[in-house]
């Protein structure tokens, strides 16, 4: 069993990665914030030229029928531009409805799990989904966030249908795609921090090569390098239908959010000053972190749920279905 | 219409490159990718099919050791079929030479009307491939095209010049040279990544190609590299006390780079 990303699997993210480096670059990010859209249509035609929203989407229904493993290594690479927009949301969402119109990005999806809190890229979506309902033609007031690729708005009216997502797959599927985003996003304030530290000199010489800053430096590379084979294999998990895909999911978005977490503070720390300042592209970054950490679950929802998984009579499941002594019999 | 592309397959420019001490030449043993100049002629060749109707857009190149990643990068892109020419046999082969297996190759491709080529390769510069093949093909060529169109037969170009350009038509069939600007390329999709391994990929060696195994290789381009050196370094620029002459002297210097 040779078990690794195909080719396809590749070829898709190398042709995402030169997709982004064309389009997405910085100044696309600061322009769908300056706009305060949170949104850069440009590109979203080009991903959805690309194929991009209809990965997940049934051949039947003119999709590539992919899975969440195919799916994976590109909500790194999107995470990596920090692109902005729902484009997370839109290739979840697009599969999950099994919708041609989203598959070929003429009408924009954005998802929550409460319509009562504000809602992510609501301003740019024309189609809402939640679990059991798919809201359109509802009207947004703009709310604070801290994203300004992910603003936020208060959604009222709009018609109502039903659909058959279930709670649980619409918060597992987008934990693991912000969980591959937030390594995506940790591993480039990395690079980030890293130039800056070979550019950067003090006392004469890079301030990279002082053991401190390298330090900082190694312990976020630690961190995400930590999280990136949990989130695949929990992407795995999910495809397979795994039981303990719930709990896989769970330790990959704990480990994804402290790694980035970690990632934020070091590549912080690291630029000094001017990594607070609006003209340096960390804030970015750091903000796509801080702003999508809440969302589907906290880390602390998540490190709980693992916990019960564990300890809980319920669990844990092996992968052939055999439940484990559970911590009751252990004690 | 049927074109041909001619698409070279470079080292990344994004890694380092680097020249074998041994033969003076840019080491090519790692990964080859589509060279950037040439996709323009591709996303061409794509767009000038479709306005003609149908077509098929055939790839052709010669590289070392099969490698055949670049080409499947203008296959994902749409090209319908690639013909690859690689012997051990043509290690060191010359522009000229290489210009003689290209124009083999391409007479192998039924019905090719028009031949599309960068003006030059990214990696060699040499800017002479083009009018060899067509010479060879004994097809007139046109350079240096930021437009082209075809209509009834013949082929409408305009042809970048220093002071703006040039129009110019010659009938089909013709070699034409591309620049950068020509067209914006098209990036492959993820269902064209995944056609373009299905589709045909003909793989040539020099004798297939029934060119003299003389007038190939580093013994058939009647040239020798006699050595390598290092570019010198960048000097200084040169500084001027405004004493009010100062826009003058700037303006004199643009004029000589041909800026102003």
């Amino acid at each position: 069993m040779r078990f690794a990303f195909t080719d396809d699997q590749l070829a898709f993210a190398a042709g995402l990665t030169d997709v982004l480096a064309g389009e997405c670059p910085p100044a696309v990010v600061r322009a769908a914030w300056d706009d305060r859209t949170g949104h850069a249509p440009s590109l979203w035609g080009r991903l959805g030229e690309l194929g991009l929203f209809s990965l997940l989407v049934p051949v039947e229904r003119g999709g590539m029928g992919g899975g969440m493993v195919d799916a994976v290594l590109l909500f790194e690479r999107l995470g990596a531009a920090a692109t902005p927009g729902p484009i997370l949301e839109q290739i979840v969402g697009a599969g999950l409805l099994a919708d041609e119109s989203l598959a070929n990005g003429s009408a924009v999806v954005t998802i929550t799990e409460d319509l009562a809190q504000p809602v992510a890229h609501a301003a740019v979506a024309d189609v809402i989904l939640t679990a059991g309902a798919t809201v359109r033609e509802f009207a947004t007031t703009p709310a604070p966030g801290l994203d300004g690729g992910r603003t936020l708005a208060v959604v009222s009216g709009g018609a109502v249908s039903d659909n058959d997502v279930d709670a649980d797959t619409l918060r597992d599927h987008m934990s693991l795609a912000i969980s591959a985003q937030l390594i995506g996003v940790a591993s480039t304030m990395i690079d980030q921090a890293a130039e800056y530290a070979r550019a950067r000199h003090q006392f004469g010489k890079p301030i990279g090569t002082f053991q401190a800053v390298k330090h900082h430096l190694a312990d976020a590379l630690l961190a995400v390098e930590f999280a990136r084979a949990p989130t695949w294999r929990a992407a795995w998990s999910l495809d397979q239908g795994l039981p303990t895909a719930p709990a896989d999911v769970s330790m990959a978005r704990v480990l994804a959010a402290t790694g980035a977490q970690r990632a934020a503070r070091r590549a912080l720390q690291v630029h000094g000053a001017i990594g607070y300042t609006w003209e340096c592209d960390l804030q970015l970054w750091m903000k796509k972190v801080w702003a999508i950490q809440a969302a589907f679950g906290d880390t602390s929802w998540h490190r709980r749920r693992v916990s019960s998984w564990l300890l809980d009579g319920d669990g844990p499941v092996t992968p052939d279905g055999v439940t484990m002594p559970s911590f009751e019999l252990l004690r | 219409m049927n074109i041909v592309v001619c698409a070279k397959q470079i080292p990344d420019p994004a890694e380092p490159g680097a020249l074998d001490p041994q033969t003076k030449t840019l080491k090519r043993d790692g990964k080859l990718i589509l060279d950037e100049s040439d996709m323009y002629g591709v996303e061409m060749a794509l767009q000038l099919a479709e306005a003609a109707g149908g077509g098929e857009v055939t790839l052709v190149s010669m590289a070392p050791d099969n490698k055949v990643d670049g080409l499947r990068s203008g296959l994902a892109m749409g090209a319908a079929k690639a013909v690859l020419v690689s012997d051990p046999a043509l290690a060191g082969t010359d522009a000229l030479g290489t210009a003689k297996v290209l124009a083999a190759a391409i007479g192998k491709v039924d019905g090719a009307q028009l031949v599309l080529t960068a003006t030059e390769s990214s990696d060699g510069y040499t800017g002479t491939v083009p009018e060899q093949i067509a010479a060879i093909l004994g097809m007139p060529s046109i350079t240096f095209a930021k437009s082209i169109e075809v209509r009834d037969g013949t082929v409408y170009v305009k042809r970048q010049t220093d002071a703006g350009y040039d129009e110019v038509e010659c009938p089909l069939p013709c070699v034409v040279s591309v620049t950068a600007g020509v067209v914006e390329p098209r990036y492959p999709s993820f269902k064209g990544i995944m056609a373009a391994k299905s589709k045909p990929l003909d793989q040539l060696t020099l004798a297939d190609t029934g060119v003299d195994a003389g007038s190939v290789g580093w013994g058939g381009g009647g040239q020798e590299i006699v050595g390598i050196e290092d570019a010198p370094a960048r000097e200084a620029g040169e500084i001027f006390e405004d004493d009010g002459s100062g826009v003058d002297k700037i303006v004199a210097y643009l004029e000589n780079l041909k800026i102003v």
